[in-house]
């Protein structure tokens, strides 16, 4: 059951470069934790210590915005395209 | 006799940096005469190659005033209003109030909040940027009509995402961003509609590919739904830029 996972430029560190993995997983949950064992430190940046999606990340089911689904038990199914969308400061780097 | 409805048009940008440098200038090559432009640090050496308008000679003094010097010499008849400070919950309001569109492209995510927080209250449109390594993001609020920034990216009480600062940025991207800010702040200043209004627009310099994706109001938004939280909106604004 593989899910495509968009990552985002600033995290692409974690994915060796890439800015699309499969993933197999039934729920957003299970995707980021196999996530995290494929790309170990994604998940830091991706959940809180409570296991929450960190609130400046927003992730959409395929073009759905989780937080309006199930958020992290959000079903899914094969086929399936998770994107990642952090907001992104900055533009006056000293 | 040239009746530019741009002319009469007041702007404000806060954030001179790799974003708000480019922005000033397209805005005013474009015909925006009236610009205020807020930031409150001074120019340094590792700014010039990306912030268009600064010069070597430039280092030391104050980004806002160096800025207004700039754009005086692109147009004669602009009336630039460089303000050295930071943007806090005690000017903001005195501040953005009076503008027909608000460009916010600071690297603070705080600034974002309460630039998004004021504008809504004041029914003024923004256009948010944000770049940082090889990515670039635009959106656009419209009060009351599209998400605002906090409809998207909930309070940010308890975390913060990397900053410039920390990770870098590609002085291209910050360009090619702050063209696309300036391309969405021209199409709201002359009435047409607002591209990115309930969009997000993401660049990715390394695959030279760019995305939009859809956002919606969040009806329990502390800023713009239907019940907004003072005392939520109180704190975000006490974490100064």
């Amino acid at each position: 059951m593989a899910i495509t996972v968009k990552i985002p430029t600033p995290l692409r560190r974690l994915t060796g470069g890439k800015d699309i993995v499969q993933i197999e997983g039934q729920s957003v949950r299970e995707v980021i934790e196999n996530l995290e064992a494929a790309h170990p430190g994604l998940k830091t940046k991706l959940c809180d210590d409570e296991g929450n999606v960190r609130r400046f990340i927003n992730i959409y089911a395929n073009q759905d915005d989780i937080r309006f689904l199930d958020k992290m038990e959000t079903q899914l199914k094969h086929g399936d395209e998770l994107s990642i969308i952090p907001a992104i400061a900055g533009g006056c780097f000293k | 006799m040239n009746t530019d409805p741009l002319q009469k048009k007041r702007v404000v940008i806060v954030g001179l940096g790799g974003l708000g440098s480019p922005l000033a200038w397209a805005l005013v090559k474009a015909g925006v005469e009236h610009i205020t432009a807020i930031d409150p640090d001074h120019v340094e050496l590792s700014n010039l190659h990306r912030q268009i308008l600064f010069k070597k000679g430039d280092i030391g003094r104050g980004k806002a005033v160096v800025i207004a010097t700039r754009l005086k010499k692109l147009n004669k008849n602009c009336q630039i209003n460089p303000i050295v400070e930071h943007i806090n919950e005690k000017n903001a309001n005195m501040l953005l109030a009076g503008h027909d569109v608000i460009c916010e492209g600071t690297d603070s995510i705080a600034a974002k909040y309460l630039a998004n927080d004021v504008g809504v209250e004041l029914g003024i449109p923004l256009v948010i940027a944000g770049a940082l390594g090889f990515g670039g993001q635009v959106f656009t609020v419209v009060p009351k009509l599209s998400a605002c920034y906090r409809c998207v990216f909930e309070s940010p009480l308890h975390d913060h995402p990397a900053t410039c600062a920390q990770n870098g940025v590609l002085g291209s991207v910050v360009g090619f961003t702050a063209g696309y800010q300036a391309k969405e702040t021209l199409a709201i200043l002359r009435g047409k509609p607002a591209e990115l209004a309930g969009k997000v627009w993401m660049y990715d310099a390394l695959r030279d590919r760019e995305r939009r994706v859809d956002v919606v109001r969040r009806r329990d938004c502390e800023t713009c739904g239907d019940a907004p939280i003072e005392a939520m909106r109180g704190v975000a604004k006490k974490v100064f830029w």
